[in-house]
């Protein structure tokens, strides 16, 4: 027994760890976001927001990635800003018609079983979003489990980038 | 990685202590494959007009596969090593092939007539000097000789056994070594490995009907989303099937025992469930009613209850059901991530993979829950067991090699094997039935 509670003391010491270069990859993410201004707020904003060239070539690939923890399907704090700006910019372009929220998942365990928390996943994005005022008719959901890694690799450094919900058209 | 070390050691010892202590409240059960004596073969070239020495080869191959046999080396015999014709009892020559250490003496004859190859066998007890079996098989030559070398094979195993060899079965699997995940189907020994589908979209979870004519699948193919297809033997297209319910994600199906029916993992509101439904996607009976993940249905094999996966109770394990729904029963308690079960077609055990210090082993629980045994264990991951139709082997997918393989191993944990070698992944293995 008390080996077993030495076990649980480690795996979430493992899990805390891979949770922080996670939390890294987000702020890069929206570094690189407001460097290419996909946003409305860049400080290079000419102020037509919503009309802007900033706005109108601003395509459904550059809508922010949202990472998740291992074998979880809750939205972590550090998404929020990304996930809000997601929304507004899912709700100015309403010519990209339907967005598919895409559930993705690292590749350990039953591919089975990952395409549930894949789909999971997909569906607390999608609640979030509705949330923030997107039409929920706007929004489809979709689960490829762990068949479509943003990273190959076998470890940590890849599986942190896998578990994620993308978007697409 | 000190770390991880320590957790594999830790999750492995107590996962240890606890099978062996519930095994010790219980009646012990050993995994044998009831097969574990070997019958030593003096097996003759068959004389005729196809070329009799690959003959002879493809049926040592397939007997092999069965490891119940060790052929004897030809310059061992005393006796000619081609059949010219098959003996009558007074002149089989018993005493010759018991005296080089024979048990079995198998000789046949075979050849091409009308567009058609004849082979005809007898298999001979040497001990009693028997006639254990004589029989004659034909087919069109264009197919593969080989097909009844297996056949044969087959045969001689049942014959000794009571049980027909599975040599002559097939297996179909998920690979990526084009790159897309596609299905392919090989025969049970590995050989003939070849894709049925080449759509470039995810493909996978392929299982075969009942009758061994159709494998269904998963595919992403139509509208990038998950639907389920049929592609049935020798009709080219393949068919989507269940559209009335397509509207909804379905993840993955299997066959009910009986063929009309189907186990299907589908997500009517964002959470996955099991229904049972018809082939035409009508009556839809929804069997389990829960805000968790319900995947992975495998049937009893007589149809009566089913094992699948829940995580109810925080973590994935495997349950047990009736084919209504009803008395679910919880099934494995050590570690917490049991999934992919699978049920023998003996009804004895139910195989599945167990998280043990972060990689997978494959296990062995009888569906009573009173022993649970490790099948095989390695430090990398072994997944997606799936049986032989006579029960006496496991497949599944290892990393054990670096990329995932398929492998097969016998029940009793013996004779591991490797069946695929592709470069890319080979994984989601299931055993199609004996051929009609």
């Amino acid at each position: 027994m008390k080996r077993r509670f030495g076990a649980i003391v480690i795996a979430v010491v493992a899990v805390a760890l891979g949770s922080a270069g996670c939390a890294s990859k987000h702020a890069e993410s929206a570094d690189d976001a407001m460097d290419q201004g996909t946003g409305t707020g860049s400080e290079f904003d000419d102020g037509s927001v919503g009309q802007g060239s900033s706005v109108s070539t601003s395509t459904i690939s550059d809508l922010e990635t949202i990472y998740f923890d291992f074998d979880k399907s809750t939205i972590r704090n550090d998404s929020a800003g990304m996930l809000r700006n997601n929304a507004s910019v899912i709700k100015e372009n309403a010519d990209w018609g339907q967005v598919t929220v895409e559930g993705n998942t690292d590749e350990r365990g039953s591919e089975e079983y990952n395409l549930a928390l894949g789909e999971r996943r997909a569906m607390a994005v999608k609640r979030y979003l509705v949330d923030l005022g997107v039409p929920g008719s706007r929004l489809r959901t979709v689960s490829f489990g762990e068949a479509k890694p943003a990273v190959p690799g076998h470890d940590e450094s890849a599986w942190h980038y896998n578990r994620r919900s993308d978007f697409s058209n | 990685m000190r770390a991880a070390l320590l957790v594999a050691i830790a999750v492995c010892s107590v996962a240890v202590t606890a099978a062996d202590v519930r095994a010790a409240e219980r009646p012990a059960v050993v995994v044998t494959s009831g097969k574990e004596q070997q019958f030593s073969v003096a097996l003759q070239k068959f004389g005729g007009n196809f070329d009799a020495e690959a003959y002879r080869e493809g049926m040592q191959a397939a007997l092999e596969f069965s490891n119940l046999f060790r052929l004897i080396d030809r310059k061992a015999f005393l006796g000619p090593t081609t059949t010219e014709v098959l003996s009558e009892r007074e002149d089989v020559g018993c005493l010759e092939w018991s005296t080089i250490g024979a048990d079995i003496f198998v000789e046949g004859v075979q050849r091409v007539e009308q567009e058609q190859f004849i082979a005809e066998f007898a298999v001979w007890d040497l001990a009693g000097c028997q006639r254990k079996l004589s029989r004659r098989y034909r087919q069109a030559s264009s197919a593969d000789p080989l097909i009844l070398a297996k056949r044969m094979a087959d045969d001689i195993v049942e014959v000794l056994t009571g049980v027909r060899g599975v040599a002559s079965t097939e297996l179909t699997f998920v690979s990526k070594r084009g790159g897309n995940s596609e299905i392919f189907v090989m025969n049970a020994d590995g050989g003939n490995q070849r894709a049925a589908t080449a759509n470039r979209s995810i493909n996978n979870f392929p299982s075969w009907s009942p009758s061994g004519d159709a494998i269904i699948y998963t595919s992403y193919r139509s509208e990038n989303r998950p639907m389920l297809y049929l592609s049935t033997r020798g009709r080219g297209k393949p068919g989507r099937i269940l559209g009335p319910l397509s509207s909804k994600p379905l993840y993955r199906a299997v066959f009910h025992p009986s063929g009309r029916e189907l186990a299907v993992v589908m997500s009517p509101t964002g959470s996955t469930e099991i229904y049972r439904v018809d082939l035409a996607g009508k009556n839809p009976r929804r069997l389990t009613q829960n805000r968790s993940i319900e995947v992975s249905p495998s049937w009893s094999p007589d149809g009566s209850k089913l094992a699948f996966v829940s995580d109810r109770s925080g973590s994935p394990q495997i349950y047990l059901m009736d084919s209504d729904g009803a008395n679910v029963k919880r099934l494995t308690f050590n570690g917490n991530y049991n999934t992919n079960p699978a049920w023998s077609p003996d009804g004895r055990w139910i195989a599945y993979q167990a998280r043990v210090g972060g990689q997978f082993d494959i296990w062995l629980i009888d569906p009573e829950g009173s022993v649970n045994l490790p099948l095989i264990s390695h430090p990398r991951s072994d997944e997606s067991p799936c049986w032989s139709p006579d029960s006496t082997k496991i497949a599944f997918s290892s990393t054990r090699r670096g990329s995932a393989d398929i492998y097969v191993i016998d029940s009793s944990g013996d004779h591991l094997r490797r069946l695929t070698s592709s470069r890319g992944d080979d994984t989601s293995p299931s055993w199609g039935p004996y051929p009609r």
